[in-house]
């Protein structure tokens, strides 16, 4: 029987991201930034220095190869649509929940469909969440294609060099800040991202 | 003295040897082992994320065993 780990564990405060070392040197060759992240900003915990050292020169003194272009944009349009998933399943339940607690079929329509309610979401944070990556994903190509070698969310965020990356910074903070509680998601401002989004990635690929 | 250099194969590594039984972190690599259910120890780990106190901890581990592959990657 073989066995199959996971891609991804969460439990316990650990949140673990677990990769097969072919597949993850495939995700290198292609600048991943769900797996550069780590390696560049992450501390070394425990394992093979080997690995981490060959990984971090490769990324540090290679220029990136033109085909990872063709990947990086799969890779954004690949996330944006899982965003959408999550983002539909995020609705279904709050409607299950309006539905089940009673409320009257007039305030579940005007909860759904006008966009001046506001609420929390687990799973409407996960989609912005995604829909993060997608927009690092693009902002990455354009990095790479103005010859930097390495990026890093922290660069991004510290010096968003254009609409790309000023719409990541602007996401990143809402739903951060959804994340905390310190502010309700909103239909109107989830559409709105999700449609400038796709208009980037419309306009960038 | 810095830590000592880790001589691993791909194959395995052996986390009874006095380098992971004694680092401080030995507790938490052993509760890493448990949760994942494997018998298979990661080649590499890093920890990443803001590791701010009530923040999840993140941890990027490799393996030579077959992970899920949930998202779009090279067919092999």
């Amino acid at each position: 029987m073989i066995f199959l780990l996971k891609k991804n564990i969460f439990i316990n405060n650990y949140d673990l991201n677990q990769i097969e070392i072919n597949n993850f040197y495939f995700k290198l060759f292609n600048r991943d930034i769900e797996y550069t992240e780590p390696l560049l900003t992450g501390n070394y915990f425990f394992g093979d220095k080997k690995i981490l050292k060959q990984s971090k020169d490769f990324l540090q003194n290679k220029n990136p190869e033109k085909e990872i272009y063709d990947y990086l944009g799969k890779r954004s349009i690949e996330t944006f649509l899982q965003a959408e998933n999550f983002y539909s399943s995020g609705k279904n339940d709050l409607f299950n929940k309006l539905a089940i607690s009673g409320e009257s079929l007039s305030s579940v329509k005007d909860k759904i469909f006008k966009n001046n309610f506001n609420f929390d979401s687990e799973i409407i944070n996960k989609s912005l969440s995604i829909l993060t990556y997608s927009l690092s994903y693009l902002a990455s190509i354009k990095r790479y294609q103005n010859g930097e070698r390495t990026i890093t969310i922290n660069q991004i965020l510290n010096n968003p060099i254009n609409d790309i990356e000023k719409q990541f910074f602007s996401l990143r903070d809402y739903f951060k800040s959804c994340s905390k509680g310190e502010k309700k998601l909103s239909f109107n401002k989830i559409d709105t991202y999700f449609n400038e989004t796709k208009f980037l990635l419309r306009r960038n690929i | 003295m810095g830590e000592p250099q880790v001589q691993t194969s791909k194959s395995s590594l052996d986390f009874s040897n006095e380098f992971y039984q004694n680092t401080p972190n030995s507790k938490l690599i052993n509760q890493i082992l448990k949760l994942n259910k494997s018998s298979k120890n990661p080649l590499l780990a890093m920890l990443y994320g803001s590791q701010k106190k009530q923040s999840d901890l993140d941890i990027f581990l490799i393996y030579d065993i077959p992970v899920e592959k949930k998202y779009f990657y090279k067919q092999l």
